[in-house]
């Protein structure tokens, strides 16, 4: 059984003057320990499309079925703890928790989750090793470069071993021997942990590692490409 | 869940550091109103107290025992006390009375050179007025009902109608009142002494002679309207514990009423109570007053953080955890700065209670209320427990609305805000 299963998965932004279709009748499937990614031009529904996938978003027609839930069918509080229980999530911006250390940041959705505090801090540490940023444990994310903080936000979004994890352009703010230091990382990352990651990208760097990418161009899958 | 409460608690904890400079200000705001809320109760307090008191030294005691019928004013003269002095020992001989002092009143019209006005005369017997009260030992001038002044019916009268009348010592009066047979009589009487009550009004309503004169005048020897009585002073701090007592001479007097100072002096009573609640509403307004602005802080706190507050709640923060976040933070906000009010507001007040406040400058303003200059301010520790309760109560509702506010935030549409 596939992971995650779009259907006819539709999104149409209701303005004033017209609507605006952000996601047109998508269908795809993704298996669990893939590294894929969306790319298109600015607009083209990627973000949306993503946000669709992580249960932050529903959609207007068609359905996200994740492990055999379809997500449409869950209430606010249910997609809240589906996605807490679920889904890991790596935005553009890092996103950290500022008054929390690297640590704390890491094992934030498993203290959310009443993981026991000696075996969330023994993942949290194994994790921030795996990124390279043990030595930074302590210190808050003010304290980290752009690169480090999203090292840390990668460790978050994998501490509770997530079904998949959503990375939503997570190098457009990194130099590129940063954005390459992340992106082996999580590359190590999910050979190591066997989690699949979804990008929405515009980064070469993305594509080039990504073994499936759906090219998108408004709001449509129009093609796919697999690497061996 | 517990493990989530902890989470929340010290993320609240260090938010509120975020911005120590307005943080601050909060704090210093919500401690500085407590003070300023406890100094004023306290101030208050010691006002009333010191007003009571000075009334109970100056001619109120702390109970009473007269006829049903009886009336302070003295229009009710046939409302006596037969046998005096045999109530008199019979309330001496009690171990909880500390002293007893039986009077004589009737109204009276007192005729100078100058004018004349109306008046309580009050037939005491010296010793005993003096045992328990402090007007005979405030003499400016005179001598206070000597054995002597019976030869020339000696009155001593208050300092405020000596000088409405212009009269000293040893100048003549006439007092012109009815006995209880509705006669009327005119008696040439001496001014003694002169009198400093702590209130103008009692300088000008009250003035002394003894009691066996005017007993002889009103053809009713041996008789008193009321015998006031002081008991022990530490049953006579707390309400309940000099009811108490009066409610056990009661009973030695079956035939008489007897009254604490609260029921024959009811307004000084309510005046207690009134102030209470008074002082307890301008508490409640003062904080309210703050709390808009904590409310204020709060709500930029949130607007600041949307974007963070998005990313919670797409990671998977429920909306009832940002919501206890905020509150969390808003009462820890509140509560930081309510200790250091209280441990000021109480050192102030035991200090100030100590030394006392010298406003001697507005003394005479302060006398036609009867109070003291000397303001002692009481150390109103019964409130404290009211006030942190205040404190919270308001603190929870300031949280309310940024609460409302962030878990209306939706977290796509605030994780793209600036």
């Amino acid at each position: 059984m596939s992971l995650i299963t779009l259907s006819n998965l539709t999104k149409v932004y209701t303005e004033t003057a017209s609507d605006v279709v952000a996601v047109d009748s998508v269908q795809l499937t993704l298996e669990a320990g893939e590294f894929a990614a969306l790319v298109g031009p600015s607009g083209c529904g990627k973000t949306t499309l993503l946000n669709l996938i992580g249960g932050l978003d529903r959609p207007t027609a068609g359905s996200v079925v994740v492990s055999g839930t379809d997500l449409s069918t869950l209430s606010d509080a249910d997609l809240v703890r589906f996605r807490l229980e679920h889904i890991g999530f790596v935005f553009q911006a890092y996103n950290l928790i500022p008054v929390l250390t690297a640590l704390e940041n890491t094992v934030f959705i498993l203290e959310l989750q009443g993981v026991a505090a000696a075996e969330r801090n023994r993942r949290g540490m194994e994790l921030l090793d795996a990124v390279g940023l043990a030595d930074k444990a302590h210190h808050r994310p003010a304290q980290l470069s752009g690169g480090q903080q999203q090292r840390v936000a990668v460790a978050r979004a994998l501490a509770s071993k997530p079904a998949f994890v959503l990375a939503d352009e997570p190098t457009a703010n990194l130099d590129s021997k940063s954005a390459s230091t992340l992106l082996d990382i999580m590359l190590d990352l999910n050979r190591t942990e066997g989690t699949l990651f979804l990008f929405s990208t515009h980064d070469p760097r993305v594509v080039d590692r990504a073994r499936r990418t759906f090219h998108l161009e408004d709001g449509r899958v129009l093609r796919e490409e697999r690497k061996s | 869940m517990t493990s989530g409460l902890v989470l929340l608690l010290r993320m609240a904890w260090r938010n509120i550091w975020r911005n120590p400079v307005r943080s601050s200000v909060v704090f210093v705001s919500m401690g500085l109103g407590v003070w300023a809320g406890l100094f004023l109760m306290g101030w208050a307090s010691g006002i009333n107290d010191a007003r009571v008191q000075d009334a109970i030294d100056d001619y109120l005691a702390h109970g009473h025992v007269h006829v049903a019928g009886y009336t302070a004013d003295g229009t009710n003269l046939s409302a006596l006390l037969p046998n005096a002095s045999a109530a008199v020992a019979q309330l001496e001989a009690r171990p909880d009375v500390r002293g007893v002092a039986p009077r004589l009143q009737v109204p009276a019209m007192v005729q100078a050179a100058l004018g004349s006005s109306g008046l309580l005369l009050q037939g005491v017997d010296p010793q005993r007025e003096a045992q328990l009260f402090t007007i005979p030992h405030r003499l400016l001038d005179g001598a206070f009902l000597a054995d002597t002044a019976r030869e020339f019916n000696g009155v001593v009268v208050g300092q405020a109608l000596a000088k409405r009348l212009d009269l000293r010592v040893g100048d003549p009066v006439v007092f012109t009142y009815q006995d209880t047979a509705a006669t009327v009589h005119s008696t040439l009487y001496t001014v003694e002494g002169l009198y400093d009550g702590t209130s103008n009004l009692t300088e000008e309503a009250v003035a002394y002679v003894r009691l066996d004169q005017l007993a002889t005048e009103l053809g009713v020897p041996q008789a008193a309207h009321d015998l006031a009585f002081r008991v022990d002073p530490s049953a006579a701090r707390q309400k309940e514990s000099l009811e108490a007592v009066c409610a056990e001479i009661q009973e030695d007097f079956p035939a008489f009423q007897v009254k604490s100072w609260r029921k024959t002096a009811p307004e000084m009573g309510y005046v207690d109570e009134i102030m209470a609640q008074a002082l307890l509403l301008f508490m409640g307004i003062m904080l309210l007053a703050m709390a808009f602005g904590i409310l204020n802080t709060m709500l930029m706190a949130i607007l600041e953080r949307q974007r963070e507050l998005g990313m919670l709640m797409a990671v998977g923060l429920t909306r009832q955890r940002v919501f206890a976040l905020v509150v969390l933070e808003t009462v820890l906000l509140t509560g930081i700065g309510l200790p250091f009010g209280l441990l000021l507001g109480h050192a102030t007040l035991v200090f100030t209670n100590r030394t006392g406040i010298s406003l001697e400058a507005f003394a005479d303003g302060l006398a036609e209320f009867g109070i003291s200059p000397v303001i002692y301010p009481q150390v109103v520790t019964h409130w404290y427990l009211p006030v942190v309760a205040l404190v919270f109560v308001l603190s929870l509702l300031a949280s309310l609305m940024p609460a409302r506010k962030a878990v209306s935030l939706n977290p796509i549409e605030s994780m793209r805000a600036l």
